[in-house]
Parts: structure tokens; C-alpha cells; sequence
């Protein structure tokens, strides 16, 4: 991922975005292709809406909302006695983890980003609200790229291609239910979920 | 809440003085009567002895001007030598006063206010926040304190210099010292316009370098999500923005300073001036001596060092009236959650006793069991936390409650320690209600391990003695024996003498939380709270946690905030607690076989648990 924004640049090899190394694109240019959530986001100690407008300063408060509502965070917010206007940080309340992932998730979705980058986002999201997030998210299906790294398989399941990292290289790729019917990792984890299932069953 | 912008300041420093607030403030100072006494003494004399000086020089022009023999010019050398000395001891008497009534007075107010803190209950946490309420009351303490002694001091030297000097060209030449006391005025005037003004810009300053720090240390802290984002160049902006501001600012203080110290140099000049055209007529005239004029000259350049000092000063008390509202208005604040009347007089009436098996509050020690009888909660009156929640818990029981976060978990245990009262509905002990019972007590009976267990910096026999400070080092090390916290105590580098907590060894979240529950069985509470660690533990530990928790349990009656599926499963009730309600209750197997919510979080949790396992593993 950090090569992938060239906060590093690879030590061999390359990577080509429609054909293009990302070397030989302007930094910037490459960045604004991408809408990036970490797991441990950062926010500013400012206001809820400055946080999520923040890199794309001139978006509406409509955009805003709609954005807020595809990561399930704009009824929290209203809940909030300043709404959107609630300060955060150090002169304002304290986010939980996963509400904080679901603030820099709306941020990332505003700028309607060629590639959403999710790096285990969504990890401090419970079940259910993190169904809705997805739900949402395929909205943006066909007009957008969203890589997901994740634990948790329920996330996994939807996507168009998996891929198992095991020590720096691809152990396995392929869909949910390709790698099910795969040895290996993906299946055992799966396993683990669908034995357990049937022994409860019984 | 939140820290004022750098231009609310100017309104700070508009308002009236407060003498009743300052009163009440200086009664801080006036406990301290032995050091104040000396420190006014010293102020005065101080004043009256720096008011002498020019009469010095016209004792030597006197001489000069009678055609005595040079010789007779000890008696002004001497006089000066002698004012010279007195100074110089007041000026250390001073300082040693002025410094250790400040440090008293900002010790006293510490004090209070600690106390204070320490007896409010955390709602009042709740409406404040606490990191800025924390550090701003030590820098209003140390402010207050600063400016009760030191204030003091100069606005009475101030005060009698001016009035002693007034008094001796009073008695020297009455028609000259009108004359140049006439610049007294102006100069008051002009004093506090500046002063007042160039504390504000001083303060703006700070204020505005306080908040470039602040960003730069976000913009360290955030680099990677201002790069992600392409925010640069609007925190760049953003950032020359505040360095504009501190620039602008720097700009006015330089500018007031270098109108202000001029202008009162002028004024003392004009009155210098006045005093030399006036008296040098009186002089040609033979009317007025040589040495009163040129005493009166030095006079008249003098009156502006105590009245800027008065005028900083008022400046100041008017700029520290906010911190000591603040102060005055914390100390003020009466803890909701308290011992009623009827509980303080049990505890006069049975307090004393040597019986162990009687509470001091004349109930019995032994708690047996708790009831929750249809107990209502909202933190604020507006949203419902806990509704009609009923429980009964027998000693030696063990109840789990689980459930999403926010659901009211965290609120049961809180109500149960005590920290927050219930809204509706009655928690008893034994049958009789909590708050007919003894707060200090209640809690003496609480053991609680957080989360993330707070450990002090200090050794690890140290942390775990915290529990019962008369411990032994045998019962320490019995008690770490017993939760399974000895082995990994004793592979430590210094044992039981490592250094821990803050700048410490590092210990891990489970071993964190192994001696938290040496300490909280050292403590032998009969009531043991624990709220479970979520992030992950290696297998290893966390038997040894199941282990010991289950010791810690027995006999006891405790609740486990559990996010552990082992945990959970071992307790003899489950609760499934979900928007303030107890949506299912039994223990693992009942609730396995209903069906319902329970069953579904613990497959999730399962799920979760066996998945890092294989994951750890891979």
C-alpha cells in the first residue's frame, strides 16, 4: 500500500496504473487518485465537517451528508449537540475507534476517488453497521476501484478478487468461492467459521 | 468548553476588577500572616529609604554650596552608605517573603482544589473536560499565587514611594512639589492605557506560539493522512495564517513598548523641567537652595518606576481575574454524590468500634447480596441509559454481562461502585439502600481492574502494594503467586524491583492486567469488577488470566464486563445487555439453546477468537 502511494518507491519491479509507472506521474496527480483509509485514522483537532472536507475544501454540505451516510457515521454525528460542528481532539470529544474509522472513511469517500484504499478500516466497526458500510460501497461498483485489506472474512466475501498474503507474496488469489474450494488459508479460515456452525447445530 | 482564541483575550482584559472575587482570593494570602507581615513591613520601609536617596545628594550640594572643607562630605557619604545598606537587606527580606508566600499560597490552592477534585463525582468529569480543566487549574493556581505576592509587594512599595517622596518635597518646598507632582496624573493615566495593552499583546503572543507549536506537532503527528489527502498546501496556509497572526501581534507589543517608554521618560523630563524653571528663578533669587532643586530635579524622574509597576500590576489582576474565577468557582463546587446527614451521624454513633464483622457505618461488613430494583439511568436527563433494570446477585456468584458497546455495560458497574446514582429505582446491599450506606466504605469494598489497568511509575511490588498499602512483601508475592503473575514477575529484569508504568519496562496488556489482580487481591475486596481486555492475548497468558480471575471470583460477589468467550462461559449468569436492558439472561448453555442474541455474538466472538489463533499460528 505505502508503494502503491509511493511513500516509498519499490525496490525492483514497478507499478502501472492504465499502463502508466507511478514514477513517472506527478505525486500529487497519483494521490488524488486515491481515497485512503487506514486502521488507526488520524483526525485534526478540528470540526467533524472540517475533518471530512478536509482535501477537498470546496465540496457541499449536500455531498457531505450523502458521503456521511453511504460510512453510517451521519446519524452519530447528529446525535453529537454541535452536529457536524462538534469539535474533536484535544478541545472537543473523543471519537470511539470505529466511529473515528467511519469519519476518515466519509472523508476518503468525498473526493469520489478513482481507488478507494481500505487498510483494515473497518476493523473497530461492529457486524452490523460494517454490512451497511459495504452495502453502500457497492454503489460505487463498476465506476471505481476499492482495494480492501482486512482480517475478517465477512468483509472479503464480496469482492471481485481475493488475494492471500503470506510473508511478502501471494500465497492465493481468486474469488470467495474459488478460494473456498482452494487448500490453504482462506479455506482453513473459512472452515474454522463453518464447522463451527454445524457443531452448534448438532 | 474550550480554550479561548488568542483574541477573546482583549475582552478578558476589558472587565471590571472584582474586588469581592479578589478578596476572597487574598484570604489565601492572609493565612499566611507570618511571612505577610514582614513582607508589608519591609515594602514600606523599602519605599521610604528609595524616597531618600535625593536628600543624599542635597546634604553634598548643601555642603559643596557653604564653603565647608571637602572633609565634611562624610556625613552624605555616609548617609548614602547607610541608605545603601538598609536597601540591600529589606531587598532580600523582601524576596525571601515574597517567593515563599507564593509558593505557600500556590501549595494552599493546589491543595484545595485537588481536594475538591477528588470529591466530585464523575458527572462533574463528564461536563468538563478534564485534561484542559487539569492543566489550566495549575497554571491558574500558579498565576494566582504569583501575582498574591509579588502583586502585593509592588503595588504597596508603589503606594508609599510615591506617597513618601510626596511628603519629604512636601516638607522641603510646598509650592515646588505641587509643581511636580502635577505629572503625577498623566502619568497614572498613560500607565495603565499601556500597560494594560501590552500585557494583552505579550499574552497574544504566547498564545499564538502555543498554537504554531500545536501545529506543528498535527502536522508531524498527521503526515500521512495530510499526504493521502493532498492537504499541504491549505496547511501550509493555514500555517503562514498563524505566523501572520504571531507577526502582527510581536509588531503591535514592539510598537506600544517603544511609544510607552518614551512618553513616560518625557513626562518625568517635563517634570524635571518645570521643577528647574520654577525653583532655579527661586535659586537666582536666593529664595531656594542649590540642593533642594537639584533633589527635586531627581524627584521628579522618579515617579514613574512605582507607578508602572502599579499599573502592570492592576493590568495583571485584571488579566488573572479569569483564573481566578476559575479557581474560586471549582472550590465552590459541592460534590453531588456524598454521605447524607443520616449516614455521618451512623458514622459518628458506631464509627470507633473494634468489631470486625460490623461496617463503620454500623451495618454488617459481610455483603451478601445486591439488588437492583428497577433501576433507571440518564447521564444528562435526556437520553435513557439503563431502564427498569432488575438484579439480584448472591455472594459467590460471578455474572458476565455482555452486549454491544454503548448498550449500558459499563453504566451497571459505575452505578454499582458508586460513581453515578441511579436516576430511578434503588441498589441495595443486604436489603438496605446504597445511599443510606457509607460511600468510603462501598468503595473500600470494590475491587476494580480496567481495561487497560492504570500502573503507577514505580516498582512492580510497589503497584501491586497499592491494593493494601500495610501489606507485607510475603503477602505481595503470595498474591501475585495466587493470579499466576509470579512466573512472569520473577523472569523480569530486577524482579519484583523492575521498574514499571510510565518511562518503565514495557509489559504487555496481559501482564498489565496480572498485576492489577495481584493488587486488587491484595485489597480483598467483596466485590470484584472487571472489565475485560478486547485486544488480543496469546493463549499462553491468557490461561494463566482465566486462572486467576476464577481465584480472584471465588467467594466474592463479581461482574465481568466479558468480551472472553471462556470467561463468559464459566460465569454463573449471563447477562446480554442491549440499549439499557437485559435482553436475555442465564448461563451458557440455556442461552445456547434459545436461540437468540446471545447465541449469535458468541458465534461472531468464536469466530474471531479461532480466526487470530489461526492466523498467530500461519
Amino acid at each position: 500500500m505505502h508503494l502503491l502511494l509511493r511513500f516509498y518507491d519499490c525496490d525492483s519491479g514497478s507499478i502501472l496504473i492504465d499502463g502508466h509507472d507511478t514514477r513517472d506521474l506527478s505525486r500529487d496527480f497519483l494521490r488524488q487518485q486515491f481515497g485512503v483509509v487506514l486502521q488507526e485514522p488520524f483526525l485534526y483537532s478540528r470540526s467533524i465537517l472540517e475533518n471530512i472536507r478536509f482535501g477537498s475544501f470546496d465540496a457541499e454540505r449536500s455531498d457531505i451528508e450523502r458521503v456521511s451516510r453511504m460510512a453510517s457515521i451521519h446519524d452519530t454525528i447528529q446525535g453529537f449537540s454541535d452536529g457536524y460542528d462538534t469539535e474533536i481532539g484535544e478541545r472537543g470529544i473523543t471519537l470511539s475507534g470505529g466511529q473515528r474509522q467511519r469519519v476518515a472513511l466519509s472523508r476518503a469517500l468525498l473526493s469520489d476517488p478513482p481507488i478507494l484504499l481500505l487498510d483494515d478500516a473497518l476493523s473497530a466497526v461492529d457486524n452490523k453497521t460494517e454490512n451497511a458500510i459495504i452495502e453502500a460501497l457497492k454503489t460505487r461498483r463498476g465506476k471505481s476501484v476499492t482495494i480492501v485489506i482486512a482480517h475478517r472474512l465477512s468483509t472479503l466475501a464480496h469482492a471481485d478478487k481475493i488475494i492471500v498474503m503470506e510473508k511478502g507474496r501471494i500465497a492465493q488469489t481468486g474469488t470467495h468461492s474459488t478460494l473456498v474450494n482452494e487448500e490453504g488459508l482462506y479455506q482453513r479460515l473459512w472452515n474454522i467459521q463453518t464447522r463451527l456452525q454445524d457443531a452448534l447445530a448438532s | 468548553m474550550s480554550a479561548p482564541k488568542p483574541s477573546d483575550l482583549e475582552d478578558e482584559y476589558q472587565k471590571k476588577l472584582d474586588y469581592d472575587l479578589w478578596k476572597r482570593i487574598f484570604a489565601f494570602a492572609l493565612r499566611h500572616k507570618n511571612l505577610l507581615k514582614p513582607l508589608a513591613f519591609s515594602a514600606v520601609a523599602l519605599s521610604i529609604v528609595e524616597s531618600q536617596y535625593p536628600i543624599a545628594t542635597k546634604m553634598a550640594v548643601d555642603i559643596i554650596q557653604s564653603d565647608q572643607s571637602v572633609e565634611a562630605l562624610w556625613k552624605p557619604g555616609l548617609y548614602f552608605f547607610a541608605l545603601s545598606l538598609i536597601l540591600s537587606i529589606l531587598v532580600l527580606v523582601f524576596i525571601r517573603c515574597a517567593g515563599s508566600i507564593s509558593h505557600h499560597i500556590s501549595f494552599d490552592i493546589k491543595r484545595a482544589c485537588f481536594k475538591r477534585l477528588q470529591e466530585l463525582e464523575f458527572a462533574f468529569y463528564d461536563s468538563q473536560p478534564a485534561g484542559w480543566l487539569i492543566s489550566r487549574l495549575t497554571a491558574d493556581c500558579d498565576r494566582l499565587s504569583r501575582i498574591l505576592a509579588w502583586g502585593f509587594l509592588d503595588v504597596l512599595w508603589g503606594l508609599c514611594f510615591v506617597a513618601a517622596m510626596a511628603i519629604t518635597m512636601l516638607v522641603l518646598n510646598a509650592k515646588l512639589a505641587l509643581i511636580v507632582l502635577s505629572t503625577v496624573l498623566p502619568l497614572i493615566i498613560i500607565s495603565k492605557y499601556f500597560r494594560a495593552r501590552m500585557l494583552i499583546a505579550s499574552r497574544q503572543i504566547r498564545k499564538h506560539n502555543a498554537r504554531i507549536t500545536a501545529s506543528y506537532s498535527e502536522g508531524i503527528a498527521g503526515v500521512k493522512t495530510t499526504k493521502t489527502l493532498g492537504g499541504e498546501t491549505s496547511n501550509l496556509q493555514e500555517f503562514e495564517g498563524m505566523s501572520g497572526d504571531m507577526y502582527s501581534a510581536s509588531i503591535r507589543r514592539a510598537l506600544l513598548g517603544a511609544v510607552y517608554l518614551p512618553l513616560v521618560v518625557a513626562i518625568g523630563a517635563i517634570g524635571s523641567g518645570l521643577a528647574l524653571w520654577h525653583g532655579g528663578s527661586g535659586v537666582l533669587s536666593q529664595a531656594l537652595d542649590l540642593g533642594t532643586l537639584i533633589a527635586f530635579i531627581s524627584f521628579a524622574g522618579q515617579f514613574f518606576f512605582p507607578i508602572n509597576q502599579i499599573a502592570m500590576v492592576l493590568a495583571e489582576l485584571q488579566g488573572a481575574q479569569a483564573s481566578g474565577e476559575r479557581v474560586m468557582s471549582l472550590l465552590a463546587t459541592q460534590p453531588n454524590i456524598k454521605d447524607s446527614s443520616n449516614v455521618a451521624d451512623r458514622l459518628n454513633r458506631y464509627g470507633g468500634q473494634a468489631n470486625e464483622s460490623i461496617a463503620p457505618d454500623g451495618y454488617d461488613q459481610r455483603t451478601e447480596r445486591i439488588d437492583f430494583q428497577g433501576i433507571g439511568f440518564s447521564y444528562n436527563d435526556k437520553e435513557t441509559i439503563l431502564d427498569d433494570f432488575n438484579l439480584s446477585v448472591r455472594r459467590g456468584q460471578t455474572i458476565a454481562l455482555v452486549g454491544p458497546s454503548g448498550g449500558g455495560k459499563s453504566t451497571i458497574v459505575s452505578l454499582l461502585s458508586r460513581f453515578y446514582e441511579p436516576t430511578q429505582g434503588r441498589l441495595e446491599i443486604n436489603g438496605i439502600d446504597y445511599r443510606d450506606r457509607s460511600l468510603q466504605w462501598l468503595q473500600s469494598q470494590l475491587g476494580i481492574v480496567l481495561q487497560t489497568p492504570h500502573l503507577f511509575n514505580g516498582t512492580v511490588r510497589e503497584n501491586i502494594r497499592y491494593g493494601r498499602l500495610a501489606a507485607s512483601d510475603e503477602e505481595i508475592e503470595n498474591a501475585a503467586n495466587i493470579v499466576n503473575a509470579s512466573d512472569f514477575i520473577s523472569k523480569l529484569e530486577n524482579g519484583y524491583e523492575t521498574v514499571i508504568g510510565e518511562g518503565g519496562a514495557r509489559l504487555s496488556t496481559g501482564e498489565r492486567q496480572l498485576i492489577s489482580f495481584a493488587r486488587a487481591l491484595l485489597a480483598d475486596p467483596q466485590i470484584f469488577i472487571m472489565d475485560e481486555a478486547t485486544s488480543s492475548i496469546d493463549t499462553e497468558t491468557e490461561r494463566l488470566i482465566q486462572e486467576g480471575m476464577h481465584r480472584i471470583f471465588d467467594g466474592r460477589i463479581s461482574f465481568v464486563i466479558a468480551h472472553r468467550l471462556s470467561t463468559i462461559r464459566s460465569a454463573d449468569r449471563i447477562l446480554v445487555i442491549e440499549k439499557g436492558k437485559i435482553v436475555e439472561q442465564g448461563t451458557h448453555e440455556e442461552l445456547i439453546e434459545s436461540e437468540g442474541h446471545y447465541r449469535e455474538l458468541y458465534l461472531t466472538q468464536f469466530r474471531h477468537e479461532r480466526i487470530v489463533q489461526e492466523l498467530e499460528a500461519g
